[in-house]
């Protein structure tokens, strides 16, 4: 058998003992795993009445537009200075040791910190948000900028480049695949944080609503946002990546 | 001036602006505690239980799960990860359920956790496994999988068995890129687990561990406590970083050569 086909099969198999063992043959309690037709009725029933106060789609978008926007700021705020901390020695050597003695500590870990700073809202959840997801890209756009090839940068002096001409027609250009990269895993972590925010504090959103299902013992709900959180970041991952390789498809093929 | 006299003189700055912050009175202490009373706080918690645990009875409780958490999830992901590599069947047979699991963010099992292990140290366990495991597992498959086929073909032609390949070449070949995955998986398991120690403990009385003691630190609003705790998570997370490249760096030396 090929490997496409055992693919295929093992995916069947797998949802057909699942919904088996759930909902016909009763062998595993509801409350421990719901039935892949109940969460599929779940999200019919979830997008017409709403849950914990809002429809599915309110607390899917809620949650989308929390992680877009701390996700822009995040990019721009991490991608311009790392290009500056990789562009101007000085600055590089008196920002880099602070954020050495930061980045150790896990972004969930401010989760505490940025509720008493900013209360139980929106603010807390964007600056949490935004922690986890500019770390990446200030780091690549940070290496991009400063691995630029030497030979590239004494062929455009010999043309006679300025300092400014290098940094946006050499540097830049040069270090964009990493940098587009490092935008990637600042999404994925962004998705992360979201869920772990709302876990804790919230009133709407895709983790609010899997918080509220648990103390209700809806698994089915759980489950449903459990799905919608990965196919999101799922999607917006891979339009990322294609736009990464649109903008620079001279970039390496990448493996795995 | 000399990069380590920048260092000093940055993170000495950086110091001296929070404490000066703080010692101003622009900002309460309940925002913004000064350096100082953060350092008192976690020195008197070596006595002085906060959250009725003292500081190393948290350090140790959050250390214990990620130990339990880091041998059941490598446990399983190095092997199975290694089988999928060597075996395009088995890899047929998982990589599609593997594929949908691994984008749930490991925080988005805690309710599940919850409901399965209940309130306690096995959800807590589960979900930093979650976070060790999927790491570790791309990675021991990408390594056993990408072998440099000249080295497969030497030993080939040398007479050695698929059983003599996957023990002799391949794993030893690899072995720096499994623990590179696992290094990530740890990094990743150990934000994993204040999360989960965040999110689950603070209900329990006495609850011990270096997340639950930042939250209830939150819910008493003793700011110093909560930046004290950050501190020692972080200085945990790059000690245990530290260890894992140099385990990572020695396995792979002879690579380079």
């Amino acid at each position: 058998m090929s490997t496409r086909n055992l693919s295929i099969l093992s995916i069947i198999v797998i949802l057909v003992v699942w919904e088996l063992s759930t909902s016909i043959l009763n062998l595993i309690p509801a409350l421990f795993l719901p039935s892949p037709s109940r969460i599929v009725l779940d999200f019919f029933r979830t997008m017409i009445t709403p849950f914990a106060g809002a429809t599915f789609i309110e607390h899917l978008l809620t949650s989308l537009y929390l992680v877009v926007s701390a996700f822009i700021i995040a990019v721009i705020t991490g991608v311009t200075l790392g290009i500056f901390m990789g562009w101007y020695e000085t600055f590089d050597r008196i920002v880099y040791p602070i954020f050495q003695l930061i980045r150790p500590i896990p972004p969930l870990a401010w989760i505490p910190l940025a509720i008493v700073w900013f209360g139980i809202g929106v603010a807390s959840k964007v600056f949490v948000i935004w922690l986890s997801a500019f770390v990446p890209s200030l780091i690549n756009a940070y290496i991009g900028i400063k691995m630029t090839d030497r030979t590239l940068i004494e062929a455009a002096r010999v043309y006679g480049a300025k300092d400014r001409d290098l940094l946006w027609h050499v540097s830049i250009p040069s270090g964009l695949p990493l940098i587009l990269t490092g935008i990637r895993l600042s999404l994925s972590n962004a998705w992360m944080t979201i869920v772990a925010a709302e876990l804790l504090a919230a009133s709407a959103g895709l983790g609010y609503m899997m918080q509220i299902a648990r103390r209700t013992l809806e698994p089915s709900i759980i489950a449903l946002g459990m799905l919608a959180i990965g196919i999101l970041g799922t999607l917006m991952t891979r339009g990322l990546f294609i736009l990464e390789k649109k903008l620079c498809p001279w970039r390496e093929q990448q493996t795995s | 001036m000399k990069v380590k006299y920048a260092s000093f003189i940055s993170i000495g700055g950086f110091i001296l602006l929070w404490w000066l912050i703080s010692a101003s009175g622009m900002i309460s202490p309940r925002f913004l505690p000064s350096p100082g009373s953060v350092i008192i706080s976690l020195y008197g918690m070596i006595w002085e239980p906060f959250a009725s645990v003292t500081l190393q009875g948290h350090i140790w409780a959050s250390i214990q799960r990620f130990f339990v958490a880091f041998v059941v999830a490598t446990g399983i992901a190095i092997p199975l990860g290694a089988w999928m590599g060597w075996n395009e069947k088995v890899n047929a047979v998982v990589d599609p359920v593997f594929e949908v699991l691994r984008f749930i963010p490991p925080i988005a099992w805690v309710p599940f956790a919850i409901l399965w292990f209940r309130l306690g140290l096995k959800s807590e366990c589960f979900i930093i496994a979650i976070g060790i495991f999927v790491p570790s597992l791309v990675n021991s498959r990408a390594g056993i999988r990408f072998v440099d086929p000249v080295l497969i073909q030497a030993a080939k032609t040398l007479g050695a068995k698929g059983r003599d390949i996957l023990w002799h070449v391949s794993i030893p070949w690899s072995l720096p890129i499994i623990v590179g995955g696992v290094r990530i998986g740890m990094g990743l398991g150990w934000m994993c687990l204040v999360a989960a120690e965040m999110i689950s403990r603070p209900t329990l009385k006495g609850s011990a561990g270096l997340g639950a003691m930042i939250e209830v630190a939150r819910v008493t609003l003793a700011s110093q406590y909560i930046i004290g705790g950050m501190l020692v998570i972080g200085v945990l997370g790059f000690a245990m970083d530290i260890g894992a490249n140099y385990f990572e760096k020695k396995l792979g030396r002879w690579r380079e050569a």
